[in-house]
């Protein structure tokens, strides 16, 4: 396991979004974690942008038009 | 007589506002702690998006441009990671990121303008932080 280093709040919200869809690696998302634990400003602010984002997927799993569903199926088909 | 170059792609501006140092051109959570902004940890924000309907946020999403909508259904709604949305939309990772990135911005501007609308904002809308703006 790779050592992480701290970040500070500028870096720590360039990565904001990429912690909160899942696409950093282990190594950034422990840093960003450990940052959060430091940080009041930037832990209020992920919560923020995490619950808005629930609010969004929420949207998706009950009103997504079922041709909007037809079409995302088809393209994930066409890979 | 030399032609005007031609209007950046979205894309570009896209990618442009998220390089850099400079700060975004709106935050909703910021706006939400106007008040406050040395005394982190207030509700308001948690209390804001509770009054939000889920046709607020239906309405604002359907609302942003396609090349912004796309993405964020894509990663928001339908939970595909980037390469997928990538690949999905044949655009780089980059684009896809710096898509995301304007597109919630402009999603939070459209939540905070409808809230205000409605009388849901929990502060005045303060000229101070619209330059652009005449003071009443």
């Amino acid at each position: 396991m790779n050592e992480i280093s701290l970040i500070n709040c500028e870096e720590a919200l360039r990565r904001l979004f990429d912690y909160l869809d899942r696409e950093l690696d282990e190594t950034r998302c422990r840093e960003m974690e450990q940052h959060l634990k430091i940080s009041r400003a930037c832990y209020s602010r992920a919560e923020f942008e995490k619950r808005l984002k629930e609010r969004l997927a929420a949207l998706g799993s009950e009103q997504a038009p079922a041709s909007f569903r037809r079409r995302i199926r088809q393209l994930v088909a066409d890979f | 007589m030399p032609q005007a170059p031609p209007p950046l792609p979205l894309e570009e501006i896209a990618a442009s506002s998220t390089e850099g140092d400079e700060q975004p051109p709106f935050s909703l959570f910021e706006r939400l702690h106007l008040p406050f902004l040395t005394w982190w940890g207030s509700s308001a924000e948690q209390e804001f998006l509770g009054k939000l309907l889920h046709e607020d946020i239906e309405r604002a999403l359907l609302e942003l441009p396609e090349v912004f909508r796309l993405p964020a259904v894509l990663c928001d709604l339908q939970g595909f990671h980037y390469p997928e949305i990538a690949e999905i939309l044949g655009v780089p990772t980059g684009t896809v990121r710096s898509r995301l990135s304007l597109g919630r911005l402009l999603l939070q501007k459209a939540l905070w303008e409808q809230a205000k609308d409605r009388g849901l904002t929990p502060v005045p809308d303060l000229p101070a932080i619209k330059p652009n703006d005449e003071a009443p």
